[in-house]
């Protein structure tokens, strides 16, 4: 309800609970750490702006990431991130492995979980943007499929057809790079 | 958002959702994380910042004028008009130019003849340097590039003299060229194509020059030598250069030297 009326405490807490949330979704689909501050920082400008109409009865987090998926869709359509894409590869942006969170283990296991997630994001990066979406809503955001379905505005069956392409492509992208 | 599936999924399908649940929050910078939260919990909203959208790294922008320097310099040269003898209009493509609109004309691929006697000079910066003579037709090169696209390629039919002079910047280049007589191929010389109907001679007064009839092994022509080809035969008749030639390339060379050189 504080939130609602924006009183800044109550706001500081939100951005606390949700900033991991929305930054680690749009970070890993746009694959880039100034691009993902960027498109992050829009959608907390959108979520103070609509924050008046939060249902204090319901589970934020479709809602954000509603927001936050919308914010990347249109970076994906703009022509200028189109270009960046085509002269930039993901091999060229190690930042986002080096903002992973510092887990406390023994440095070669930290090292070597490093090395996976890279890889892993690769295979996710190498994905068509519309099944990048799906099965990122789904298996890094924990959406059901109507939810993702009722976010980007396809079918149920569209969606699940696009997970389980997502998820072929991926798990021979995967078999590949790490047998 | 498990047990959704309606179809069992595979063992990669299986491995490939492990995977992206398996992924980390990954952690962003700290100053962006506390500037953004300042901004957050102001009423007014006041933004941090314009987004960005996307900008050129420095290493595109390098690599964008790299690219950029790499093929302006790259750039053949154009052809020019460097003088006539006797000649008021040109065939270019069976369309006859006046000489001082020529120039507009010179397109590599162009097919040149003069409609009678005459004199033609042509010329590209540094590489190449062509006299048309008479009635010879000559298709146009490109000019041979600084690195890339150093193999150039000319045709020449019709009955006359075509004198060729090729400058330091030719250095590493190759042009071929062909009639239906015969085919050669020169990386660096002065020699003229003399052809005439059925025949065709090559006089070198210097450099390298390789020839055979079509289709055959190309032989040298060592310089002060010519080789004469008749059409439809295979045997090619080798000798001392023509001296009249000898004379016109000497007067050539100097006259392209003098170009070549300013």
């Amino acid at each position: 309800m504080r939130v609602r009326q924006r009183e800044p405490e109550a706001l500081g807490r939100f951005l606390d609970r949700y900033f991991p949330y929305i930054y680690g979704l749009v970070l890993r689909l746009v694959g880039d750490v100034p691009l993902a501050e960027d498109v992050t920082q829009e959608v907390f400008v959108k979520i103070h702006r609509a924050i008046g109409s939060l249902d204090p009865q319901r589970d934020p987090s479709p809602w954000l990431t509603t927001i936050a998926y919308n914010a990347c869709r249109d970076l994906w359509r703009s022509s200028s991130y189109r270009m960046s894409r085509v002269s930039s590869s993901f091999d060229a942006r190690p930042e986002l492995t080096d903002h992973l969170p510092a887990i406390e283990r023994d440095p070669e296991q930290k090292v070597l979980a490093r090395e996976r997630e890279a890889i892993v994001q690769k295979a996710i990066d190498r994905l068509p943007e519309q099944q990048r979406e799906v099965v990122m809503l789904h298996d890094y955001q924990g959406l059901t499929h109507d939810q993702i379905a009722q976010i980007i505005g396809a079918s149920h069956a569209a969606v699940r057809k696009r997970y389980s392409r997502a998820l072929s492509a991926l798990g021979e992208t995967l078999t590949e790079w790490l047998p | 958002m498990s047990g959704e599936e309606t179809h069992p999924l595979d063992e990669q399908q299986l491995r490939a959702r492990a995977s992206v649940r398996g992924l980390s929050r990954p952690e962003a910078r700290a100053e962006f994380r506390e500037s953004l939260r300042a901004s957050f919990m102001d009423s007014a909203q006041r933004p941090l910042r314009a987004r960005r959208g996307w900008a050129p790294r420095p290493w595109q922008l390098l690599a964008a004028a790299a690219v950029f320097v790499f093929f302006s310099m790259n750039r053949p040269a154009a052809w020019r008009v460097i003088g006539s003898e006797g000649v008021a209009q040109v065939l270019v493509d069976g369309r006859l130019v006046p000489v001082d609109r020529l120039q507009e004309e010179l397109r590599p691929g162009r097919r040149l003849q003069l409609p009678g006697p005459g004199r033609l000079d042509l010329a590209s910066a540094g590489t190449l340097f062509f006299q048309l003579e008479d009635r010879i037709e000559l298709t146009l090169p490109r000019s041979p590039a600084r690195w890339i696209g150093r193999r150039v390629d000319a045709t020449v039919a019709g009955s006359g003299r075509l004198r060729v002079m090729t400058g330091d910047a030719f250095a590493g280049a190759r042009l071929s060229m062909r009639s239906e007589i015969a085919e050669w191929e020169v990386t660096g010389t002065c020699f003229t194509v003399i052809a005439n109907e059925g025949l065709l001679c090559l006089c070198v007064l210097e450099g390298d020059v390789r020839a055979c009839p079509p289709g055959m092994a190309m032989t040298p022509i060592p310089s002060g030598q010519r080789a004469t080809f008749v059409a439809s035969v295979a045997e090619v008749d080798h000798g001392a250069m023509r001296d009249d030639e000898r004379v016109a390339l000497t007067a050539l060379a100097a006259r392209a030297d003098e170009f070549f050189n300013h």
